[in-house]
């Protein structure tokens, strides 16, 4: 089996059990540190962007992040809650 | 004939040069894969970033150089970079140092003694690919071990004009292939 799934396939399932979520303690710190160090040193401003966007989304919504890896579930179930500001 | 300035030491250079042949020119060691003097200018490895006074990091071996440029080969952000940007470039890299022919003459290996380096951060699977391919009859090549730097193919594009080709099926699936069959 391919590590990266051929184009052509995209569309079908993938047949492998989840193996991939694995949460692990020192993730948001890697994250950080990928985010970082991809800043500058691509050749398009893209490979920097994802990078921005990642630590945005830690930013901004860490502890739901580390909810997750303590508990090996997302805090709202998967949904997007609007809290209505009091 | 602009005067720069690396690591403190001023330098005078000649309007058409690049800060790397500079440096080099003038002992000031700065690592790369990617650049070659007699070759075209890529930048695709990042690993010779220096940091100009008020410019922050950028890559050497494409940077003109101006009157006055303060250049810092050692500085704290630019050492940092080389260990990450080694992480990245041995993402799929097998690391079968035990059986490469290239083991003990090998840049990668000398850049991850100096620069501490570290393996991939990735918990996946390494991406496969071609490990005996025949780009010619007399040069074979390991896909998997290639960080695709593309001496090669700017060699067989300008200089030999044969016509290996990067073949871009994917990022982490791109590898170097030999002629395709419709001569493009």
């Amino acid at each position: 089996m391919h590590a990266v799934p051929p184009w052509h396939r995209l569309a079908a399932p993938d047949p492998r059990p989840h193996r991939r979520r694995r949460r692990r303690a020192d993730d948001i710190e890697r994250l950080y540190y990928i985010s970082k160090f991809n800043d500058g040193t691509t050749i398009c401003g893209l490979g920097d962007a994802a990078g921005y966007a990642c630590s945005g989304i830690l930013d901004k919504f860490r502890d739901e992040f580390e909810y997750c890896i303590e508990h090996k579930h997302s805090k709202f179930g998967g949904n997007l809650e609007c809290l209505r500001s009091s | 004939m602009p005067e720069i300035f690396i690591n403190g030491q001023a330098i005078e250079a000649r309007d058409d040069q690049t800060v790397m042949e500079v440096a080099r020119e003038h002992g000031h060691f700065i690592p790369y894969f990617c650049w070659h003097p007699q070759l075209s200018v890529v930048g695709n490895c990042r690993m010779c970033l220096v940091e100009v006074e008020g410019r922050g990091l950028d890559i050497a071996c494409n940077m003109p150089v101006a009157k006055g440029m303060q250049v810092f080969t050692n500085s704290e952000e630019v050492q940092a970079h080389p260990k990450a940007i080694l992480q990245f470039i041995t993402l799929n890299h097998p690391v079968d140092c035990g059986i490469c022919d290239k083991a003990g003459e090998c840049t990668l290996q000398d850049y991850h003694y100096e620069y501490s380096g570290q393996r991939s951060l990735s918990h996946d699977e390494k991406v496969r690919s071609t490990k005996f391919y025949n780009l010619s009859n007399r040069i074979l090549l390991d896909n998997e071990r290639c960080i695709l730097c593309l001496r090669c193919t700017r060699f067989t594009h300008g200089a030999s004009r044969s016509p290996w080709r990067w073949a871009s099926s994917g990022a982490a699936t791109s590898r170097i292939s030999a002629r395709s069959r419709t001569g493009r």
